[in-house]
């Protein structure tokens, strides 16, 4: 898979968050929890599923605790999407 | 395989009436409820040996239920049951009651997937494959 810019992975995972919770994507703020934005525990796991789909890759349950707001899902995702080391 | 549909019988009981001498409106959830697990037995697995082996159930999260004609005493039900939509956090059943051909009660009835201690779960995948049949994809 081609590393993506920092920037793109955000864009996208704002939009796939979004999308679940029917919000423009402007309207997701980055350092504030998913939860107190409006996502449920059942839209939790329909954003993790488009994540999976989107990126093809697949999250492991004990890792949903990483996913609290919109920065630390991409850290998480950066993490995840890093070439392995040579 | 096309996507499962069970119909369930029940004989309504006399404890299952109130004072109006009609099926209280509470006891449609039980019948409801036990054909799902019904049509779970004919299409994935025994609930209560799932339960036990993966430590998970699938509590009810939304119902809606339009009650149309009133069930009595004695009275031969049966219950349709089949999952009208599906995702990866939550099943929609769809369910109906009938006494012979007249549909007395109509519900739609949306179920998560949790640990038993109460963290949420994607649906299982085998539970998603045997209720949605050849429209399942992984």
């Amino acid at each position: 898979m081609t590393a993506m810019a920092p920037t793109d992975l955000k864009a996208q995972l704002r939009s796939i968050i979004a999308e679940v919770i029917e919000k423009d994507p402007s309207e997701i703020r980055d350092d504030v929890l998913l939860k107190d934005q409006g996502v449920d525990s059942m839209q939790a796991i329909e954003i993790i599923s488009d994540i999976e789909r989107t990126f093809k890759l697949k999250i492991d349950e004990k890792d949903f605790k990483h996913i609290t707001t919109l920065d630390s899902v991409h850290q998480f995702l950066t993490t995840r999407l890093a070439p392995p080391a040579a | 395989m096309p996507r499962p549909r069970t119909a369930y019988t029940v004989r309504v009981g006399y404890l299952d009436t109130d004072q109006a001498r009609v099926v209280h409106h509470s006891r449609y959830l039980r019948f409801f409820e036990q054909a799902r697990v019904e049509f779970l037995r004919e299409n994935c697995f025994d609930y209560a040996v799932w339960e036990r082996e993966t430590n998970m159930g699938t509590p009810v999260v939304e119902v809606r239920m339009r009650y149309l004609r009133p069930a009595r005493f004695d009275d031969l039900l049966t219950v349709t049951t089949h999952v009208s939509d599906a995702r990866r956090a939550w099943m929609w059943f769809h369910q109906e009651i009938r006494r012979g051909d007249e549909l007395l009660t109509e519900a739609q009835i949306r179920i998560a997937a949790v640990t038993l201690d109460g963290e949420i779960r994607r649906i299982p995948d085998r539970m998603l494959q045997c209720c949605l049949g050849d429209e399942y994809s992984a």
